[in-house]
């Protein structure tokens, strides 16, 4: 970014976007009620404004809303992440093209899998609404997803000019925050817990000291921000102002952490099961952090029943153990693991799910263990890597651990995955 | 005359066996770069061109068989007699774009005409592919 020029910072959108995806095959789909359910028929995990209409929620649990869906005929999807994956990486694909064309500064932010920041600075701002609209048009055009697109000076108030965009009939799809009067208007009419960044903790904190709206915390005085609250508020205060902190990332920062948890398909009471979903959980971490050359310090497990199932006995528990030596071989995060969960494991009660979490990551190899004494490092890290290519070459779960099992009796349930395909067929 | 000579077909089974174009040894990419590319000479906007497949005979006055392979861009302004895919009644179909007494149709087979108020085009379709 030129130094010189003002920031500008255009945030697309995808509306909907999971159900975006499924109507872009399925013309039927247009204007009529939709959900996709998570990846295991769990929750809502996206709906139309048609769905929202009828009074259902984004996370609320499948079967409290069935006889609404059924009732009204809603179409229901399981998520279907190859879909929405493929069409993501076209979206994205039309934004870095749009941007080097247009936009001076031709950068783009991935964000999200339905969102990105383009660097819109240098732009004439009198014809930032017009690219605005062209941007939304191209991506419907080229994609068949429709956007939002929200334009600011800073990353927070384009998150809010792209929230009204979405919801006003005004600015059909596109909010221009450069040069316009109308911020301070959208700020007060915008609840405090939707301003990026301020969370549900810290929106019931701010509200009980008198802050309601995204105004309120705009017209705070930083200092008291931040001797009360923190640095981090205190920028997002700035920001509200128009006053830039936060700038375009181009590269992801390396993950924290890693999990690797799902919900059963039924629920699951035997120790034998939730070894095999443990062992599996923690290959598939192992792989995902090995791929990034990170190794780790600390292996959590975690298990739960089914808090939906008000009648039966609840329990849940999280074990944490810190190794001696951070490490990315398999074998020993199973042994942790397994002994994580022997620790938390109750008889008598049915799991609904259970997960692995690999943090304290940092980068290296196994390199490290020769000075504890496992002198055989180099072989442990050949067989990891060979592993770790015939899987990626042969499909997930080609080679894997006896302890992960073979019947997998807990794996996931997706009853509704709509029959999409790379080559989708049309009558002629 | 014009002569072709055969090549033994158990010498060619022997010494070509069909591989996976995605293997390692004998697939595509063990050509590198002068590997056939079918995508940079049929593409042009990959982020908007999808691939479909044909089903039912139709279409086939118009060049569209049953089986064919079809690309469909849809960054490309639908013209006047083009092949396009568009939905109708809920499903997406290939048909001609017309144009007739100043309105748009959808020609959709040799009985088969849409003239409704909005026509709607998902793609234009840009290349068919067919197995021979």
């Amino acid at each position: 970014m030129n130094l010189s020029q003002k920031p500008v910072f255009a945030l697309v959108d995808c509306n909907s976007f999971f159900v975006s995806c499924e109507r872009v095959f399925n013309p039927a789909l247009a204007g009529r009620p939709v959900v996709v359910l998570s990846n295991n028929d769990g929750c809502v995990v996206a709906l139309s404004k048609e769905a929202k209409a009828l009074g259902i929620t984004m996370g609320v649990p499948y079967f409290q809303v069935r006889a609404l869906i059924e009732y009204h005929q809603v179409a229901v999807y399981s998520s279907h992440f190859r879909l929405y994956g493929e069409l993501s990486a076209r979206v994205m694909m039309t934004l870095r093209i749009f941007a080097q064309k247009h936009f001076p500064a031709s950068e783009i932010e991935v964000y999200s899998i339905d969102e990105a920041f383009l660097d819109g600075s240098g732009v004439n701002p009198n014809q930032l609404d017009g690219l605005g609209r062209q941007l939304k048009q191209t991506v419907f055009q080229w994609t068949g997803i429709p956007v939002s697109v929200g334009i600011a000076p800073t990353k927070t108030l384009a998150k809010v000019a792209t929230t009204i965009a979405k919801k006003s009939d005004k600015a059909q799809g596109v909010l221009s925050f450069v040069a316009s009067p109308y911020v301070d208007l959208a700020l007060s009419r915008l609840p405090i817990e939707d301003v990026w960044g301020v969370g549900r903790k810290l929106s019931v904190q701010l509200k009980a000291r008198g802050f309601k709206t995204a105004l309120d915390l705009k017209e705070a005085d930083l200092k008291w921000i931040l001797r009360h609250f923190s640095v981090v508020l205190a920028r997002t205060v700035k920001e509200l102002r128009g006053d830039s902190c936060l700038s375009l990332q181009q590269h992801t920062p390396p993950q924290k952490s890693i999990l690797c948890s799902r919900s059963f398909g039924q629920e699951v009471a035997t120790l034998d099961a939730l070894q095999e979903a443990v062992s599996t959980y923690t290959a598939r971490a192992a792989e995902r952090m090995r791929e990034q050359g990170l190794i780790t310090k600390c292996v959590t497990v975690f298990l739960r029943t089914n808090r939906f199932r008000a009648n039966e006995p609840q329990y849940r528990n999280v074990w944490e153990t810190n190794l001696p030596i951070s490490t990315d071989y398999t074998p020993y995060l199973m042994t942790v693991a397994q002994g994580a969960l022997a620790q938390i494991f109750e008889g008598g009660y049915r799991y609904h799910k259970v997960g692995v979490m690999l943090s304290g990551l940092s980068e290296g190899s196994c390199r490290q263990q020769q000075l504890f004494g496992l002198n055989d490092w180099e072989k442990k890290s050949r067989v990891m890597q060979v592993m770790d290519h015939v899987n990626q070459s042969w499909g997930q779960g080609t080679l894997r651990y006896a302890c992960e099992g073979f019947k997998k009796t807990w794996l996931l349930k997706s009853a509704k995955r709509s029959d999409w395909q790379p080559i989708y067929t049309v009558r002629a | 005359m014009s002569v072709i000579r055969f090549v033994d077909s158990v010498f060619l089974e022997r010494h070509l066996a069909p591989v996976d174009s995605q293997s390692a040894v004998g697939g595509l990419e063990e050509l590198g770069p002068s590997a056939i590319g079918l995508n940079a000479l049929l593409i042009r906007h990959p982020a908007a061109t999808f691939l479909m497949q044909a089903e039912g005979r139709d279409m086939v006055p118009w060049g569209v068989q049953d089986g064919d392979f079809l690309l469909v861009d849809r960054s490309v302004t639908p013209t006047e007699g083009r092949l396009v895919i568009a939905p109708s009644w809920g499903e997406l179909r290939v048909a001609s774009l017309g144009f007739d007494s100043g309105r748009w149709t959808l020609i959709c087979s040799q009985t088969e005409v849409l003239r409704e108020e909005e026509l709607s085009v998902w793609g234009v379709i840009t290349a068919i592919l067919r197995r021979i």
